[in-house]
């Protein structure tokens, strides 16, 4: 056997680096999760198990039917192999069944302990985490928190990371999601492919790219994440780097740098990208494209204070729909290279404050469409802007944001409200 | 030189064959577009070239400054001249003109035949002689097409207008462009706007390259036998199609008794892995249809789509089908869609991951709302309303915040899907969160 891919971790600042820290509800009616609480459940020094054998027993008992499915944690004995191991079977009060040999000879005097949460997602944890698996996170700061080195999940089976408040499941929003603090550590991925869920969760570090996929073939989804960088000079430096031949979907995410660094939320490199409902601010720019781009998607989005463009590449096909760019200093969309590598369609965005130009671009064919622009060095700059039979229906107002900087909602009176594309049937 | 990048042809029912059809604003303030007039500005029966030579000459003359940029058409009879459309871009006196390039071929054209403006009379026209960056407006009226037509320039823009060329026309005041049983091959970036197209043939447009832009058009295929497509892209042995396609306001229709389809994607290659890889649909309808739009299995390539505020309606299989068999990195994104009925199912997936499925109405699949061939758990199904399906989902799995409520139609059959009072999809937009 192995550990389960049905399992769910727990990770709180109140765990313990030696507990469990694992649950797989393998006898339902049964087992009872001891996973979410501090402390272990049971805590032993004497186990001993026969060579070859799963069977680990214990002269001072305290195994219960309920800890099966619990994880141990074996952190010590002589010939035990440290890890992590599912209690599988409950044989008597003082032996019961793991996943696997937890020994390479005769084992005795070993150390474990069964549930209790783990107090970080350390290099254990992830080597044990496997596709299938969550690991839940806990609300509250995990200071100096090592690197997440992840490996492969499977093509069609995922990995995932979620935060949470008071119970697994609530979705916290704010400060009330956990944060991991990585200094200059970084969340990466290596292997053949990773499906990787993150969730709930905000994310600090300085790294140059705070999640940063070594190989291709890397696929992720973010919910609800906040990634900021916290690098004070330097750069280029990224939240998040793009792993080719992989696709990121976000969706309600944030992406921040800090003053002095040349930071950029995303550079897609390759990856197919799209991004819902999610806020770049206070970056050199949001999402930039190195080289070539798989397809970006980029709806409903708020980029504000942007040291050059939100939106900056070349070659990229673009889809740009419903976003808010405000405070840029050169552009809000900037698409750089010439020539009939065209395709780019922005309609219903509203492009406030840009130096530049709202929309710049040098390719060609695009549609630009039923966008505001005010307050830009010019709405579009384009070579081809003169015969731009595709660029029409678009406005120059006040957008009349509540507070610009801090709420891009309009004001009752904005002329953008309810300005709209609204689909005709039987066009 | 060549026929100038940004010029305008104009093509109009009341239009002549022999006319000039085309201006390039080439010195604005003196030069005046003679192509948006019925009839031909200036008639041309003795035009004399020497070889190799861009002067034309008459001696009848009538040559005007306000004639450059105009294209003049040459047509056949007469001596050595080389029929087809040039742009006259110098006026030297009433009695010669320069063309962008020499006339001639063989030998010193004498009795010459050309027409100085004047709308053209076919988009057919058009799409074999216009160059790169060309825009063609096409007044209102009905134009039937005559043989099926492979796209010549590579960035080609084709308009519909009804009264005035600032102003997109809708419903029936597009033009219409009946293609028979023809259709139009594209080659490469080609851009229609505000028109109609219906045909019969196996397909109304044959996409061969990446870049094929719709805004606010028709296409119906009105066979009713066979496999028929409104669009059809094939990309054997080509590359990077049909990347960077977008349809904007669009609606795809078929008729009972064909399989249908309102676009197909075929014959991707490992070359085109990356530049293919981004189709967008945006407020587009697809409706009486067999599938809305399909993408065939391939063991390389793909098609990640987009599709935004689309509905789909009356299908007679899968509104959308990506039943790959292999694995493939490009996602599905639909979102804020409305599906109401399909025979079997609205989506249907295969070895694609990381879909977002989000803020879409699903209602009336017989099979399943979402459907992935194989057991795939990475699809991010959040925010949706599935009604009357056969069941919401089979080899994926439901995410959050999904309802199960008769969405409350106003009037599907008539084709209205907006909510009526009281839906519960009303207001089921996402408001994006500052400092999320």
């Amino acid at each position: 056997m192995s550990l389960p891919t049905t399992a769910n971790w727990e990770v709180r600042i109140t765990g313990n680096a030696n507990n469990g820290g694992g649950f797989n509800n393998r006898i339902p009616g049964t087992s009872i999760d001891y996973s979410q609480q501090n402390a272990s459940q049971l805590s032993k020094a004497d186990l001993a198990c026969a060579a070859g054998s799963t069977t680990v027993t214990s002269a001072t008992n305290g195994f219960t039917p309920q800890m099966v499915g619990n994880y141990m944690r074996i952190r010590a004995g002589a010939n035990f192999t440290v890890g992590f191991y599912e209690i599988v079977q409950f044989n008597g009060v003082g032996s019961i069944e793991l996943d696997r040999v937890p020994v390479t000879g005769i084992g005795a005097n070993g150390v474990a302990e069964v549930g209790g949460a783990q107090i970080q997602i350390s290099a254990a944890v992830v080597s044990d985490f496997i596709a299938g698996n969550t690991i839940h996170v806990k609300t509250g700061t995990y200071a100096a928190h090592p690197n997440i080195a992840l490996t492969d999940s499977g093509q069609f089976t995922v990995k995932a990371i979620s935060g949470y408040d008071v119970v697994r499941g609530d979705a916290p929003i704010g400060n009330n999601r956990p944060l991991l603090q990585l200094g200059v550590n970084k969340i990466s991925y290596s292997g053949v492919v990773l499906n990787l869920e993150i969730k709930n969760l905000r994310i600090e570090s300085s790294n140059t790219k705070v999640i940063d996929p070594i190989n291709t073939n890397f696929n992720l989804f973010l919910k609800n994440v906040k990634i900021t960088h916290t690098a004070i000079a330097g750069g280029p430096l990224y939240c998040l780097y793009g792993s080719a031949g992989g696709n990121y979907t976000i969706l309600d995410c944030e992406f921040s740098g800090t003053a002095g660094a040349i930071s950029y939320g995303i550079n897609p490199f390759g990856t197919a990208l799209t991004v819902l409902n999610s806020h770049f601010h206070d970056l050199t720019s949001g999402i930039v494209l190195a080289g070539g781009s798989s397809g970006l998607n980029v709806l409903f989005c708020i980029f504000n204070r942007m040291a050059q463009s939100a939106i900056v590449g070349s070659e990229m096909s673009s889809c740009i729909i419903n976003n808010t760019f405000a405070n840029c200093g050169r552009s809000g969309f900037q698409n750089v290279i010439a020539g009939v590598i065209g395709g780019d369609l922005v309609i219903n965005n509203t492009f406030s404050d840009c130096i530049t130009a709202g929309m710049e671009t040098l390719s060609d064919p695009f549609i630009c469409r039923n966008n505001n622009f005010y307050g830009c060095g010019v709405p579009v700059l384009s070579s081809a802007f003169r015969s731009l039979r595709l660029c029409d229906n678009n406005t120059y107002v006040n957008p009349q944001f509540v507070a610009p900087g801090s709420n891009y909602a309009l004001q009752r009176t904005s002329g953008l409200i309810d300005r709209a594309f609204s689909m005709r049937l039987g066009v | 030189m060549a026929l100038s990048y940004w010029t305008d042809w104009e093509v109009r029912t009341t239009g002549n064959t022999n006319n000039g059809g085309g201006f390039f604003n080439r010195v604005p303030g003196a030069s005046i577009d003679y192509s948006q007039q019925n009839a031909s500005q200036l008639s041309l029966t003795d035009g004399a070239c020497l070889l190799a030579s861009v002067t034309l000459t008459s001696v009848i003359g009538g040559f005007t400054a306000g004639m450059i940029g105009n294209l003049i058409q040459i047509r056949a009879g007469g001596v050595n001249f080389v029929a087809g459309f040039y742009e006259i871009v110098l006026v030297n006196s009433a009695n010669s003109v320069n063309l962008d390039r020499t006339p001639v071929a063989a030998g010193n054209g004498t009795g010459g035949l050309g027409e100085v403006g004047g709308a053209i009379a076919s988009i057919e026209t058009f799409i074999i002689n216009g160059t790169h960056y060309n825009t063609c407006f096409v007044k209102s009226g009905t134009y039937t097409f005559t043989a099926w037509r492979s796209q010549v320039g590579s960035i080609l823009r084709i308009f519909g207008y009804d009264i005035s060329r600032t102003v997109s026309p809708t419903g029936n005041n597009r033009p219409l462009i009946q293609l028979s049983t023809f259709y139009i091959q594209q080659t490469a970036s080609l851009e229609f706007e505000n028109l109609r197209f219906t045909g019969s043939a196996t397909q109304l447009i044959l996409g061969k390259a990446r870049g094929l832009m719709a805004t606010n058009c028709t296409f119906e295929n009105t066979n009713g036998a066979g496999a028929r497509y409104c669009i059809y892209f094939d990309a054997t042995l080509m590359g990077n199609a049909p990347g960077r396609s977008r349809f904007l306001s669009c609606e795809f229709k078929g008729t009972a008794g064909a399989t249908s389809y309102g676009f197909k994607y075929v014959g991707q290659s490992q070359i085109q892995t990356d530049y293919a890889a981004h189709i967008g649909f945006i407020f587009c309808f697809f409706h009486d249809l067999t599938y809305g739009y399909q993408c065939d299995q391939s063991a390389y390539g793909d098609s990640g789509a987009l599709f935004f505020k689309c509905i789909f309606a009356r299908i007679g299989g899968d509104s959308i089908r990506c039943s790959f068999v292999v694995a493939n990195k490009y996602p599905l994104v639909v979102v804020f869609c409305s599906f109401y009925g399909a025979t079997a199912n609205h989506l249907n997936i295969g070895y694609k991951c990381n879909n977002l499925i989000y803020g879409n109405t699903f209602d009336s699949a017989v099979a399943f709302a979402c459907l992935d061939t194989v057991t795939n758990l990475f699809w991010h199904i959040d925010s949706n309303n599935f009604w009357n399906n056969g069941a919401p989902v089979s080899g994926c799995v439901l995410g959050v915040d999904n309802i199960g409520l008769n969405p409350l139609w106003v009037n599907p059959a008539g084709d209205d899907f907006n909510f009526g009072a009281g839906s519960p999809c009303i207001d089921n937009a996402i408001g994006t969160r500052l400092g999320v």
